[in-house]
């Protein structure tokens, strides 16, 4: 067996939620480097679009950021930003995409907080805020959630509830306005979390090798069930590869 | 005889009064037109009002004391290596008004602005705190529907500002690369004004003609002005941040003295 880094597998099995002929909303490092892998390796009829307006670029280079102006190479048309939501909003294409976000916190209907910690008005921490997350997570039919799994990010509730999850349970989003679609995996650097049909609650789906349940409870300031839990399967042979060596050869994101 | 808009970076701030709402284009450290912007933070205006998707440039005119307001849908110096130290400050501090929103909710509100009309409706912003934290936003029933919708209010500026690839005398400017939300936004304006890397007569702008995103009915004067979104990006002209002058620019923003030097040598060169 192949050793691999834990952003390694984070990238492989995001890139697993990835279906063929998905329109893949990416943001930037990892998701990028996701959405770069299940192209060449379950997806290749996938489309990735950027916030900013390029359409289904080559990304021969890995782009370091979403500004990166490498993304505008080769990119099937260079619009902008309200072409990019045009396609999340449309009603034939906005349930075909799939939105990678990140967030400072997220509670358990997988709501996430991009903006500030502490007091809205007088914040501790202010991060750059939604920018397109919270249209993302508003308007698309699946959101897959990248995190680093610790205490102070897995919340009871949010400092700011900038992007939409679950809102408060299988009825949260329609209450609200919001269009069918929300989060359906949260990825982190030990586990990956999912939304319980019935209730809409983040529950363990499973652990990376070598991660037992428990130490993923343990990182999280909320319960979760966890009796669903089952190993997840490393990269495979293969995957590594066209990680390693078609993606991201000089580790500009894998590091 | 064709009109001629071409103006110095001076002419262009002088059409900019105290309290102005002024739109700035790009993205982050992306196609910014940083050389007007610090033409603004060296004048003597005030109590402005800045709607941005910001990077250097709203961060600039907070350091330099210029901003009263700022209504935004991230602030992040995306695309280069450096913090948005001055709104950072103020913002936590309670120095500056603000209005946080989603991209979208910004686009849609200056959507609203150019075709004159009071708000736009979106389905943005619904279930979260941007509408907790900006009472001013509200939602409303469809008529038709009776869907819940947000809707969105006119951003409607006095002053738009973007940077362009190319431009003519007569107000056509190409953007290579991502045109973002500039040819919208110039919409929203009473007044635009164009910084571009050159001016060329307009011929050679209609060599390629599938770049021309900005046209002479919306804008009020074009600049010439090379390298001006740096310390930004601009595709395929220069495609890293300048790092070091971004950094040297973090170390000064929050002393005035030092950022007054700053911005001396930054518009001698």
């Amino acid at each position: 067996m192949t050793k691999y880094t834990s952003r390694e597998m984070m990238a492989i099995v995001a890139a697993r939620e990835i279906k063929n002929g998905d329109i893949v909303f990416c943001g930037t490092g990892i998701s990028m480097l996701a959405a770069m892998a299940a192209k060449h390796i379950s997806a290749p009829e996938s489309v990735i679009i950027f916030e900013t307006g390029a359409i289904d670029p080559k990304l021969e280079e890995i782009p370091l950021a979403v500004s990166d102006s490498r993304i505008m190479y080769g990119s099937s048309m260079n619009s902008g930003l309200a072409d990019a939501f045009a396609i999340m909003q449309n009603q034939a294409t906005g349930q075909h995409v799939v939105g990678i976000l990140g967030a400072a916190q997220i509670d358990k209907y997988g709501n996430l907080n991009s903006t500030t910690i502490g007091s809205y008005a007088k914040p501790d921490v202010r991060f750059p805020g939604s920018g397109g997350a919270c249209d993302v997570a508003s308007f698309v039919g699946r959101t897959i959630i990248f995190m680093q799994h610790e205490k102070r990010r897995f919340v009871p509730k949010l400092d700011y509830l900038t992007s939409p999850g679950w809102i408060d349970g299988p009825r949260g989003r329609e209450k609200e306005g919001l269009p069918p679609g929300g989060p359906i995996a949260v990825i982190t650097d030990m586990a990956v979390m999912r939304f319980d049909e019935k209730t809409k609650e983040m529950y363990l789906d499973g652990c990376y090798p070598g991660t037992a349940p428990q130490t993923v409870l343990e990182n999280m300031g909320f319960e979760v069930d966890i009796s669903q839990a089952r190993e997840i399967p490393p990269p495979s042979d293969e995957e590594l590869r066209i990680l390693r060596d078609v993606c991201d050869p000089q580790r500009l994101i894998l590091g | 005889m064709a009109v001629n808009k071409q103006m110095t970076v001076d002419q262009v701030v002088k059409q900019i009064k105290n309290g102005d709402t002024i739109v700035i284009g790009g993205w982050g450290l992306v196609r910014k037109p940083m050389g007007i912007v610090r033409a603004i933070a060296q004048s003597n205006l005030k109590d402005l009002t800045i709607i941005a998707l910001a990077g250097m440039d709203l961060d600039m005119l907070v350091a330099a004391g210029k901003v009263k307001k700022a209504i935004t849908g991230f602030v992040a110096f995306e695309g280069g290596e450096g913090r948005a130290v001055a709104y950072d400050n103020a913002r936590k501090n309670g120095k500056i008004e603000y209005m946080e929103l989603s991209e979208y909710m910004l686009i849609a509100g200056l959507k609203a602005a150019s075709e004159r009309i009071p708000f736009y409706p979106t389905r943005s912003g619904l279930g979260t705190d941007i509408l907790a934290a900006n009472p001013e936003i509200k939602t409303f029933k469809a008529p038709y529907t009776g869907e819940k919708l947000v809707a969105m209010p006119a951003l409607r500026a006095d002053v738009a500002l973007i940077h362009a690839n190319k431009a003519s005398q007569e107000g056509y400017a190409t953007i290579d690369g991502d045109r973002l939300w500039d040819h919208i936004m110039i919409r929203a304006a009473d007044k635009v004004f164009v910084s571009a890397e050159e001016i060329v007569p307009r011929y050679e702008l209609q060599k390629e003609m599938d770049k021309i995103k900005v046209l002479t009915p919306w804008v009020t004067g074009v600049v010439e002005m090379p390298n001006g979104a740096r310390p930004g990006t601009l595709f395929p002209n220069y495609l890293d941040a300048g790092n070091r002058t971004i950094k040297a620019y973090m170390d000064a923003a929050l002393d005035p003295k030092t950022f007054k030097k700053y911005l001396a040598e930054q518009t001698s060169k």
